[in-house]
C-alpha cells in the first residue's frame, strides 16, 4: 500500500492518482526524501512584511479587500518554505507557515500602530474619521460603537482589543493565503 | 479526524453567513465592527436589507456563499480551476476600476471564487490539525 505524498491517504498498489485530494502520485516522487522544514525564518519574514504594510496609514486599506496583505504574508512565508524542499509541500506546510506569520504580523502591525496612533491621532483627524464613517449606510448603534473606538491618542484598551482582533483576522487570512500557496506549488510539481 | 475538522468549518462558515445577514435585521453593531476588520462596507458595493447594508460588502458576501457552497458540495480540490478563479476575480476587479463595474460580474467572481478555494482550504485546515494531533500525541 503507497501513501498520497499530498495528504496522506492510503493508496492502492497501483492507483495513479489520489481518491481524497486528486494529486498524482508517480512512483519517483513519492520517494522523494522530505527534509525538516524550518518554519521560523520565513514566519518571521511574512510576519514582518504583512505587520509593516497592515500597520502604515492608508497602505493598510489594503486589508480592507478580504485581508490581502495578510494573505500575502502567508503567501511569502510557503514561498519561503518552498525554497528550502521544492515542489514537495503539503497543504498543512502552508497552513501552519500562513498561521505563524499571521500571528507574527499581528503583534508587528499592533507595535507600530502605537506611535502612528499617537502622531496621527489628533481630535481634528479623529473627527475627520467620523464625519467620514456618518456617510456610511450603517446602523445607529454600529456608528455608536464605532465612534466610541475612534479616541484622540493612544488608548490602551483599544490597543489591546486591536491586538486580539489582529490574531484571528490576520492568522486566519495568513493560513488561507499559505494553504493557496502550498496548494499552487504542489499543483506545479505534479504538472 | 476530518470529519469533525470539516463538520466545525462548515459550521463556522454558517454562523458567519448569517452574520452578514442577521447584522442589517437586528441592528447587531458589535458585527459590523468584527466585519470592518476584513471589508471597506462602503454602502455602494453592499447591498441592503430594510434599509440598512449587510455586514459585508458584495464581493465579500459572494466570496462567503461560495466557500460555503463549496463546502457543501465539493469533495476533491481542484487546483487549476483555483487558478483560473483567481485569474477571473483579478480580471473582473481591474474591469471594474477601467472599464465596466458589473454588481453581476463581481457575484459571480465572488461566488466562483468562494467555492474552489473551500476544499482546498478545508484539506489544508485537516491536515494541520492532524499534524498538530499527531504531534501533541508523540509528546
Amino acid at each position: 500500500m503507497n501513501q498520497c505524498k499530498q495528504c496522506g491517504a492510503t493508496l492502492p498498489e497501483d492507483s495513479r492518482f489520489c481518491l481524497q485530494c486528486g494529486t498524482e502520485n508517480t512512483p519517483s516522487s513519492s520517494t522523494t526524501p522530505q527534509g525538516e522544514l524550518d518554519f521560523l525564518k520565513p514566519a518571521v519574514a511574512g510576519g514582518l512584511v504583512l505587520g509593516i504594510l497592515s500597520a502604515i496609514p492608508f497602505l493598510n486599506y489594503v486589508n480592507a479587500c478580504c485581508c490581502l496583505w495578510a494573505q500575502g504574508g502567508g503567501a511569502l512565508a510557503t514561498w519561503l518554505l518552498n525554497k528550502q524542499r521544492p515542489g514537495t509541500l503539503k497543504y498543512s506546510d502552508g497552513a501552519l507557515g500562513g498561521v505563524l506569520s499571521g500571528l507574527i504580523g499581528a503583534f508587528v502591525a499592533t507595535i507600530i500602530n502605537i506611535p502612528i496612533q499617537m502622531i496621527l491621532m489628533t481630535p481634528e483627524a479623529v473627527e475627520a474619521m467620523k464625519a467620514q464613517f456618518q456617510q456610511a449606510n450603517l446602523p445607529p448603534q454600529a456608528m455608536e460603537m464605532l465612534n466610541r473606538f475612534l479616541q484622540p491618542g493612544f488608548n490602551l484598551s483599544v490597543t489591546l482589543i486591536s491586538l486580539l482582533l489582529n490574531m484571528l483576522f490576520l492568522g486566519l487570512f495568513a493560513m488561507i493565503g499559505g494553504i493557496i500557496t502550498a496548494a499552487i506549488f504542489a499543483r506545479k510539481r505534479a504538472d | 479526524m476530518k470529519r469533525p475538522v470539516k463538520l466545525a468549518l462548515i459550521l463556522c462558515t454558517t454562523v458567519w453567513c448569517l452574520a452578514i445577514f442577521l447584522a442589517p435585521l437586528f441592528d447587531l453593531a458589535p458585527v459590523y465592527l468584527f466585519f470592518s476588520r476584513v471589508c471597506h462596507q462602503l454602502p455602494a458595493r453592499s447591498w441592503h436589507l430594510y434599509g440598512h447594508q449587510l455586514g459585508l460588502c458584495i464581493r465579500c458576501t459572494s466570496l462567503s456563499l461560495g466557500f460555503l457552497g463549496g463546502l457543501l458540495l465539493l469533495r476533491v480540490p481542484n487546483v487549476r480551476w483555483l487558478k483560473i478563479s483567481i485569474a477571473i476575480t483579478a480580471l473582473e476587479w481591474l474591469l471594474a476600476f477601467t472599464v465596466m463595474d458589473s454588481e453581476t460580474l463581481r457575484v459571480l467572481s465572488g461566488l466562483l471564487l468562494g467555492a474552489t478555494a473551500a476544499p482546498v482550504i478545508r484539506t489544508g485546515v485537516e491536515e494541520l490539525f492532524i499534524r498538530v494531533r499527531t504531534a501533541h500525541e508523540s509528546m
